[in-house]
């Protein structure tokens, strides 16, 4: 997977917790979770099951700590998967 | 002494109970010391998924107090370490003032307490815990008594108005007890509000919570009868 396709699919996983759809479509990698896509901070755990859920992989606590914004976020997911092929 | 603020609420009606529960979730954010709190006979009456967000509301109300005076700092509540909580002496559930609350310092009686270490520092909370929200706040001394806090229902849940409605509940407890003609919240660069006093930032700092249809603040403000005067001019 590329970081964009990455970034496509990550759109579906941050779509629950976001009420700013528009901010959404226009995410790129330096979009804040919570300054910018107001996520409340209480479903950041959300999004890391969700994360694991949808790609198979488990995120551990130091990984966790980067997904704080959508480069964080593809950083993580793109090592993670990698790491099982 | 560096003063700061932190806080935190989470709305029991918005978060998913069942998944709160699942080890494969709360594990990420609670240590295996952390989890064995809750056998603590202290503990005995509170609901597990109680547990799991006061928890959060703790570490996450740290890492606002700390953020404040370190704006690279990033969020780890796994390195933020609950050593202990003790709950009140009194059953709350009866003596809990209805919403909105708003108070200065905490009555040990009625809400729980704790330590917390995180880089080698030690920290306190008071956190106020019932059916339907828990509400974190934290201090670097085991001392609450210059902290002015308050925790409120509103009507609707978008972010807008949770933001809203938040500062205009703090605003208008800050106009009661430091005047002055105009304050206003601005946000940093790293996304902490800051208080200020035509354009010049006070030294009062406050902190912001919202989830679902809760908000709550807090703020530090000195007794002494010039504090206010001097912190907000």
């Amino acid at each position: 997977m590329t970081r964009q396709e990455i970034l496509t699919e990550l759109k579906k996983v941050l779509s629950p917790y976001t009420l700013d759809k528009e901010a959404l479509a226009g995410i790129d990698e330096n979009t804040d979770l919570i300054k910018d896509l107001k996520i409340n901070s209480a479903n950041l755990v959300d999004i890391i099951i969700d994360a694991e859920t949808k790609y198979n992989i488990e995120i551990d606590y130091d990984a966790a700590d980067k997904m704080v914004n959508v480069g964080g976020c593809i950083d993580v997911i793109e090592e993670k998967t990698n790491q099982q092929t | 002494m560096i003063i700061s603020a932190g806080n935190d609420i989470v709305d029991l009606q918005a978060i998913d109970t069942a998944r709160t529960k699942n080890p494969r979730f709360y594990t990420k954010f609670i240590t295996g010391p952390e989890t064995r709190l809750y056998s603590r006979p202290q503990l005995a009456d509170m609901p597990f998924e109680h547990f799991v967000w006061l928890l959060w509301s703790v570490k996450e109300s740290v890492y606002k107090f700390k953020q404040r005076h370190n704006p690279g700092l990033v969020f780890s509540p796994s390195k933020i370490s609950v050593q202990c909580i003790n709950s009140p002496s009194v059953s709350t559930s009866a003596r809990l003032p209805e919403e909105p609350i708003e108070v200065k310092g905490f009555d040990k009686q009625i809400y729980y307490s704790g330590a917390i270490v995180f880089e080698q520092q030690e920290l306190y909370f008071r956190s106020v815990v019932n059916n339907a929200y828990i509400a974190s706040f934290v201090n670097n001394i085991n001392s609450f008594e210059n902290i002015y806090w308050g925790i409120k229902r509103i009507d609707h849940t978008g972010p807008d108005f949770q933001s809203a409605q938040v500062r205009e509940f703090i605003l208008k407890k800050l106009k009661q007890v430091a005047p002055a003609d105009a304050i206003k919240i601005i946000k940093n660069s790293s996304g902490c509000p800051v208080l200020y006093n035509d354009m010049v930032e006070a030294n009062l700092p406050i902190s912001l919570a919202h989830h679902g249809h809760y908000v709550a603040y807090a703020f530090h403000l000195t007794n002494a009868p010039d504090a206010a005067r001097h912190s907000i001019n």
